[in-house]
């Protein structure tokens, strides 16, 4: 448990930070420019459950046993979705929103009845929604850290085969790429990034989390290198203060600070973006003049 | 006591489903453009502004604090949707987000300094603990709460049968409602303020998240069995009140919070009316997809039999399997059970040669075919 912050800590909080935040990107990018991210939000929720079920199995939330759990119980949830749009009487969305809050209150059931039931579990809720890096051992940041630099190797030596995923899925299919495998596969790869994120950042903050920083850094950046990046970057930086602002204030849970902290760097990156166009209006006024 | 304890939040949560289903219903039919799940968690900001001002968890400013937060929150959702490339979809999960956390910080400051625990605000059931009661010259009339939810009922009951025409053509062909002349942004402005005063008040009862399953569950169980909205409405709201019984039984056998068993109740039948209803379910649907193709192959193969057989010998109708399969690009299997299903349905025959050949019935079936 980090209680006080030695040079040590701060070195492993600057390496989780910067894994997490390429590994979260890398994700983020993907999915948001597939225009998929409800997959995000219910993959979010429904891995949770894996939590959920080491609790109550096992009797500890370690990271790889969340992981173990959360696969195969996320691609059941993924295939529950897809016999639901298989009737195709209602929109992909709202099917997406019921499964999330289905993954939820399964999450509570299980959560409660542990709550009420066994007495050596202390379950606290805020802990597991919104996140809290005060609860990790110095051996298990490493874990998360190492994962999270295999899926950024991984993904930046297949980024072509993603830039196909992303733009043309019949081209990844004509160089003989099986789509169905390569997307299970990113599937798979985004529920392990979510674990990891979702224990420091809180399940509820997950999906915005990953989300928030490829949105913004779309409107500044013209090429997907760039954004992977730069987005990359401002999670990297908001992971970092998020963290130590956290370590720092303890009344408030980690997924909370990181997310203000998110916040404040997209409100002044928009003012920055506002203040150019301005200038840029008033230079084309002026031209024409 | 007005009514017994056990009744009251029975009837709370009766109250509450059957609120929740009246919009759910709306929102399926609508498309649901934004997620309930979302709105709870922007309700949360004005929850936390309300709870700032009144310092406990259940009462009606935090009701009408957290109304006017989704109302502003979805016009600026809106604003940013007209004016950036960004999706309704991911401007709801972000904004939400932001508010959430913002809310959360609020909110702590002010358990910090009241000792009450957030984790309620999150899991619900906060009714239950009201202490707000309506007593009048001594005689205790029930908790606010049931005032709270039968109020709400009544008033999405009011503003759907007021709208109701509305919604169907609405929902039915937009178009055409602008064409009739009629204010669309009126209309989604009730949707948005039902929306809004039911995840609001709701919340005390489910908690920010859960809020979503009961308000989109029991329409999307219903959707499999009705078509009309009207019906959906009402069959909705009769499956809220049974559903809401067996959770308050289940929960109490089990010693589980209410909510959460109610939850799982609605998603295990959700669950097994998407597989299993009949006509609309999951595998009812692949069953007779199964038979439609089946019979498009049975029709293809007579079609082929008799073309193959005019070309060849005119009158004597013959093909080979093989020639079936290799021209249809079907597999030899395949073709076998086809053939062996126009058999037994007694449409063709195999000769002494071994040859297929159509039967009366067969070639009658054919020309019928040809004939439409």
């Amino acid at each position: 448990m980090i209680n006080i912050l030695t040079t040590a800590d701060i070195i492993l909080i600057i390496q989780l930070s910067v894994a997490l935040g390429i590994a979260t990107a890398i994700n983020g990018v993907i999915f948001s420019l597939r225009d998929e991210t409800r997959v995000i939000t219910l993959v979010t929720y429904s891995s949770s459950i894996g939590n959920a079920l080491a609790l109550f199995f096992v009797g500890a939330t370690a990271f790889y046993v969340n992981m173990l759990l959360a696969i195969p119980v996320v691609l059941f949830i993924l295939a529950i979705s897809k016999a639901i749009e298989y009737s195709k009487k209602v929109s992909k969305s709202i099917i997406t929103t019921t499964m999330t809050t289905v993954s939820f209150a399964i999450i509570i059931v299980l959560l409660s009845y542990i709550d009420r039931n066994f007495e050596t579990h202390q379950i606290n809720f805020t802990m597991y929604l919104l996140g809290n890096i005060r609860l990790f051992e110095s051996k298990e940041i490493n874990l998360i850290f190492y994962i999270s630099m295999i899926i950024a190797i991984v993904s930046t030596l297949n980024i072509n085969r993603i830039k196909q995923y992303i733009f043309d899925k019949h081209y990844l299919i004509t160089n003989n790429l099986k789509y169905n495998i390569f997307n299970l596969l990113l599937i798979i790869q985004l529920i392990i990034t979510v674990i990891a994120s979702s224990q420091i950042v809180g399940i509820v903050f997950a999906p915005g989390f990953i989300i928030l920083p490829v949105i913004i850094i779309k409107y500044f950046v013209k090429s997907l290198l760039q954004l992977f990046i730069f987005s990359s970057l401002l999670s990297s930086v908001s992971l970092f203060v998020g963290i130590y602002g956290s370590l720092l204030m303890p009344l408030f849970s980690t997924g909370v600070v990181i997310i203000l902290t998110l916040t404040f760097f997209v409100l002044l990156l928009l003012g920055y973006k506002f203040i150019i166009n301005k200038r840029m209006i008033k230079k084309n006024i002026l031209k024409v003049m | 006591m007005f009514l017994l304890g056990q009744l009251e939040i029975i009837l709370i949560i009766t109250l509450a489903l059957s609120a929740c289903s009246i919009v759910g219903s709306i929102l399926i039919f609508q498309g649901a453009p934004y997620s309930p799940s979302s709105i709870g968690r922007i309700s949360t900001f004005g929850f936390s502004i309300g709870f700032l001002y009144s310092s406990t968890l259940s009462s009606v400013p935090i009701i009408l604090f957290s109304i006017i937060t989704i109302l502003l929150a979805q016009k600026l959702i809106k604003k940013l949707c007209e004016k950036t490339t960004i999706s309704e979809g991911v401007l709801y999960i972000i904004i939400s987000t932001i508010l959430f956390a913002i809310g959360l910080v609020i909110m702590h400051i002010q358990t910090v300094n009241n000792f009450i625990t957030t984790d309620k605000i999150f899991t619900g059931e906060l009714v239950y603990t009201i202490i707000n009661r309506i007593t009048i010259s001594g005689y205790d009339f029930g908790s606010v709460s049931l005032y709270l939810f039968s109020i709400l009922l009544l008033i999405n009951i009011v503003l759907f049968v007021i709208n109701s025409n509305s919604f169907k053509i609405f929902f039915v062909d937009k178009t055409y409602y602008l064409n009739l002349n009629k204010n669309t942004e009126l209309l989604e402005l009730v949707i948005s303020v039902m929306v809004s005063i039911t995840v609001a008040s709701t919340i005390q009862v489910t908690g920010s998240f859960i809020v979503s399953l009961f308000i989109l569950g029991i329409p999307m169980i219903t959707v499999y069995f009705v078509k009309r909205i009207s019906t959906l409405v009402i069959s909705a709201i009769a499956i809220s009140t049974s559903v809401s019984f067996a959770g308050y039984s289940i929960a109490k056998i089990l010693n589980i919070s209410i909510v959460s068993v109610t939850a799982a109740i609605i998603s295990s039948l959700l669950i097994l009316s998407a597989f299993l209803a009949p006509e609309r379910g999951a595998m009812a649907l692949f069953f007779s997809n199964r038979i439609d193709r089946k019979n498009i192959m049975l029709t293809d193969l007579l079609n082929y039999i008799y073309e193959a057989g005019q070309i060849s010998q005119p009158n004597q109708y013959q093909a080979i399997t093989e020639d079936i399969s290799d021209y249809m690009n079907w597999n030899l299997k395949y073709t076998t059970k086809i053939i062996k299903l126009a058999s037994v349905k007694e449409l063709v025959f195999t000769d002494t040669n071994g040859f297929l050949q159509l039967t009366e019935t067969g070639i009658k079936q054919v020309n019928l075919i040809n004939n439409r």
